[in-house]
């Protein structure tokens, strides 16, 4: 029978395994000219196009009214934003932020010329470009590369979901380290003694340089995981969380988000995605699940990182690669959309809505048009949350909004 | 005929040596023994592509045949994947397996949504049943097949206001690729496809619910039906290359060069989207035998997993291999949405190659969880204790087509010899063990 040795990646690597984890939310202050590491952004993908209508809901409003009549939601499924305007109340402790100032909601969030490919959308979303064939970089990797965030012994970007890993997420030196499970660091070295000699030599194995491209990523990924997944084993062992996350996978990743933050790993960004929005059929009640998931996900990660003290430190961001159909179809469902709401939490924001609620009675064959560019929001989070070049790592300047309430 | 995929001549062109063998083997098949490379160079070329496309299961296709009625029994996954993965071990026709699994990815169906295993079943049966024949016929059957009609929605497309998720797919991933038709293609399409429904478990054309007005899809009017949707789509210049590209993808390169896709999209076009004729002038092209694929493609989780167990000819668990695979970033029944998985580089990730760290270490000792036992000294022959270099000399062949590089022969041939010739099982284990972690034992 196999031995399975837990800690093996910290024997694999000696003294290397040995860099210091800062104590909880001790973040060090950032050089002056570079971008500030003492910041994070929680990035929550909702993949497959969520119906950002039915979220941030007008539901005052005649011609929505009129277009939902299956997926109609009205005063009583809402939680009041403003005039005509409710948050969907299984978004309930979300809205418990909003009034305390520290939600913000961008309505009419998208992108010239929208695409309804996911894929193709999912790409402009995730590389912040609209070139004809996408860049082969994420926007947030190219953050997390930065020289003054890609420390030795830091992790700038790290992957708490299953599935691929996201091309937010993917940078020139590839691809962001991930997990899903504290489970899954874990290795086992074989019966007998020597097993950490043996680890020693398996580790060993990544090294080299030669060969071909798909050999160096394959070796270089293998060379990161065994020294990021000994820091992240050291961080989750350090963790203090609560247990009130929903048994839904987003529950589950962002649990493991809070876990790295509270155990004191130093990083910049996180990446969570929640699976399932494709509603082109029957979306009342899947919609309604999805949305009561993340709303308790979302509560209680916040809760955590309050009680860790970092809640000015900490933006969530919550979007989707589109928004959906304003008529629904005769499935019970929606099709594929254009603009949609962007939520932003956290202590540093200003809460609130942002940007032009995007009108029913000026569709663009059928679709909501944008009312603010996705990249406006990626700017302001670079360039006023962590002090870096929007331009340079955007490829162009984007306006940007007045979301950040101070710069401490 | 025209000169694309130009045949690969034995002798003007190279060998067909042991080296050519084992990539023919590894690509239209799971991989093969030392002992089954070597019959095939005894039989040429020709005859051995020939027979991998016979497909001849022989005695055990009644058994196999049996195998699908376990699924029937709830409709958890695991089970499902176990009994596919327990075919693509066992067969003596695994070109069938290796075009099913591709089809499967191509046209990514998860029981995620669609919820009956049998279903899923059903349609991996159509995958194996027609996945060697035209594309066309093979598109056409997916269209109708219940396990889609549930995942797409097609079942609830109805003429009043149409669901547009699978005529949109089908354009953009099943036959032509994004950038070959418009956002009113998609509407069209979709309204052709209404009254497409499922009954009593089968495909149920429901007249009342289809709109019978003409439409226009791809520059062709008068389209009444969603049978014509498919047609024109599928006689679309562009569908010959999406779906070349998709063959090059399973069989040669996760990254084909425009040459090679051209090549191979001309043949395939030439060949009615006969996808069997089409492997055949593949196989046995100057193309496939090119010496910068050879052991260039990340093998896919299946494809390693199903290949390490025919090699080590160990019983196993099936259904936990299925739960290992999902790990390392492919659950078979369950893709991470319709696109089915990326392959190439995107499978490679600290998460995945530490699952892949996993399995080769459960390989190597013995898992109970995985119910593997290898039997390393059976499997290591006469070299089992003889020194370093010719231990690690037959490992090498028998489970990654001696395809180590060299630095890390040297590194495994001193860890053998250190752990001295007379370790026994014990010592081949942890030599197999650390061999099948290098990172090129995931190329193909």
């Amino acid at each position: 029978m196999a031995t399975t040795r837990r800690g093996f990646l910290t024997a694999a690597l000696g003294a290397a395994a040995s860099l210091p984890l800062l104590p909880r939310f001790a973040f060090a202050r950032a050089a002056l000219a570079g971008a500030r590491r003492d910041r994070l952004l929680v990035l929550v993908d909702l993949a497959g196009g969520n119906d950002g209508l039915n979220m941030v809901v007008p539901f005052a409003d005649p011609l929505y009214q009129k277009a939902r009549t299956a997926l109609r939601i009205g005063r009583d499924g809402v939680l009041p934003l403003a005039d005509g305007i409710g948050l969907r109340r299984e978004l309930a402790p979300l809205h418990t932020r909003f009034e305390a100032g520290e939600l913000a909601i961008v309505q009419g969030v998208g992108y010239p010329g929208p695409d309804r490919s996911h894929f193709r959308s999912t790409d402009i979303w995730h590389t912040a470009s609209l070139a004809p064939v996408a860049p082969t970089t994420g926007w947030i990797a190219r953050l997390g590369e930065r020289s003054d965030l890609a420390l030795p012994g830091r992790i700038p970007l790290v992957v708490t979901a299953g599935g691929n890993v996201p091309l937010a997420c993917v940078g020139a030196r590839g691809p962001a380290p991930q997990f899903e499970r504290v489970e899954e660091l874990d290795v086992a070295m074989g019966p007998g003694a020597g097993g950490d000699a043996r680890a020693r030599e398996l580790a060993a194995l990544a090294e080299g340089a030669d060969g071909s491209a798909t050999l160096r990523l394959l070796r270089e990924t293998a060379r990161a995981t065994h020294r990021q997944m000994a820091q992240m084993e050291q961080a989750v062992a350090a963790s203090r969380v609560s247990g009130d996350y929903p048994k839904a996978p987003v529950g589950a990743a962002l649990r493991l988000a809070a876990q790295l933050l509270s155990g004191g790993l130093e990083l910049s960004a996180c990446y969570v995605r929640q699976e399932g929005y494709d509603t082109h059929a029957y979306q009342a009640d899947l919609h309604a699940l999805l949305l009561r998931d993340l709303g308790a996900a979302l509560g209680a990660f916040w809760n955590d990182i309050v009680a860790a003290g970092a809640a000015d430190r900490v933006v969530v961001m919550v979007w989707s690669e589109f928004g959906r159909r304003v008529q629904e179809n005769g499935s019970k469902g929606t099709d594929h959309g254009a603009a949609a709401p962007v939520l932003l939490l956290g202590q540093s924001l200003r809460g609130g809505l942002h940007g032009a609620a995007p009108r029913l009675d000026a569709l663009d064959d059928g679709d909501l048009r944008f009312t603010t560019d996705f990249r406006s929001v990626y700017a302001t989070l670079l360039d006023d949350w962590f002090e870096a070049p929007s331009t340079e790592l955007l490829g162009a300047p984007f306006a940007k909004l007045p979301l950040i309430r101070r710069s401490a | 005929m025209s000169d694309a995929l130009a045949p690969y001549v034995v002798g003007r062109d190279g060998p067909f040596g042991r080296a050519e063998a084992a990539h023919l083997l590894r690509r239209a098949g799971f991989g093969a023994r030392p002992e089954e490379q070597e019959r095939a160079v005894a039989a040429g070329l020709a005859a051995t592509v020939e027979k991998l496309l016979a497909d001849d299961e022989g005695k055990e296709a009644a058994q196999l045949g049996a195998s699908g009625a376990l699924v029937a029994e709830g409709d958890a996954l695991a089970p499902l994947q176990g009994v596919w993965l327990g075919r693509m071990v066992a067969t003596r026709a695994p070109l069938r397996e290796k075009l099913a699994l591709l089809w499967h990815g191509h046209f990514a169906t998860s029981l995620a949504k669609v919820q009956r295993a049998t279903w899923m079943w059903w349609q991996y049966e159509l995958f194996r049943a027609r996945g060697a024949g035209r594309f066309g016929e093979l598109a056409l059957a997916v269209a109708r097949d219940p396990a889609m009609l549930v995942w797409l929605d097609g079942s609830s497309n109805e003429k009043t206001a149409p669901n547009e998720n699978f005529a949109r797919e089908l354009l953009e991933l099943f036959t032509l690729g994004r950038g070959e038709y418009g956002e009113r293609d998609v509407q069209e399409a979709a309204r052709c496809f209404t009254g497409w429904h499922v009954k009593e478990q089968r495909f149920w054309f429901n007249e009342r619910a289809h709109d019978a007005k003409p439409k226009r899809v791809l520059g062709r009017d008068g389209l009444q039906d969603g049978g014509e949707v498919v047609d024109v789509a599928v006689a679309h210049p562009a569908c010959a290359r999406f779906v070349a590209t998709k063959l090059l993808k399973a069989f040669v390169a996760d990254a084909p060069d425009e040459a090679a896709i051209a090549e191979t999209a001309a043949a395939f076009a030439e060949e009615g989207l006969d996808v069997h004729a089409t492997l055949r002038r593949l196989f046995l092209s100057r193309l496939f035998f090119d010496r910068r694929w050879r052991r260039a493609r990340i093998a896919a989780p299946v494809e390693w997993c199903v290949s390490l167990l025919r090699r080590t000819a160990t019983r196993s668990k099936l259904a936990a291999v299925g739960t290992a695979t999902g790990e390392m970033g492919q659950a078979l029944f369950a893709p991470p949405d319709v696109k089915g998985w990326d392959g190439g580089a995107a499978w490679v990730s600290s998460r995945t190659l530490l699952a892949r760290g996993r399995f080769a270490a459960a390989l190597a000792y013995g898992d109970g969880a995985l119910g593997t036992a290898v039997d390393w000294a059976m499997l290591a022959g006469t070299a089992a204790d003889r020194d370093g270099a010719t231990l690690v000399a037959r490992l090498a062949e028998l489970l990654v087509d001696d395809g180590l590089e060299p630095a890390t022969r040297a590194r495994l041939v001193a860890f053998a010899d250190s752990e001295g010739a007379g370790g026994g099982a014990t010592r081949i284990a942890r030599v197999a063990h650390l061999l099948l972690s290098a990172p090129e034992a995931l190329l193909v």
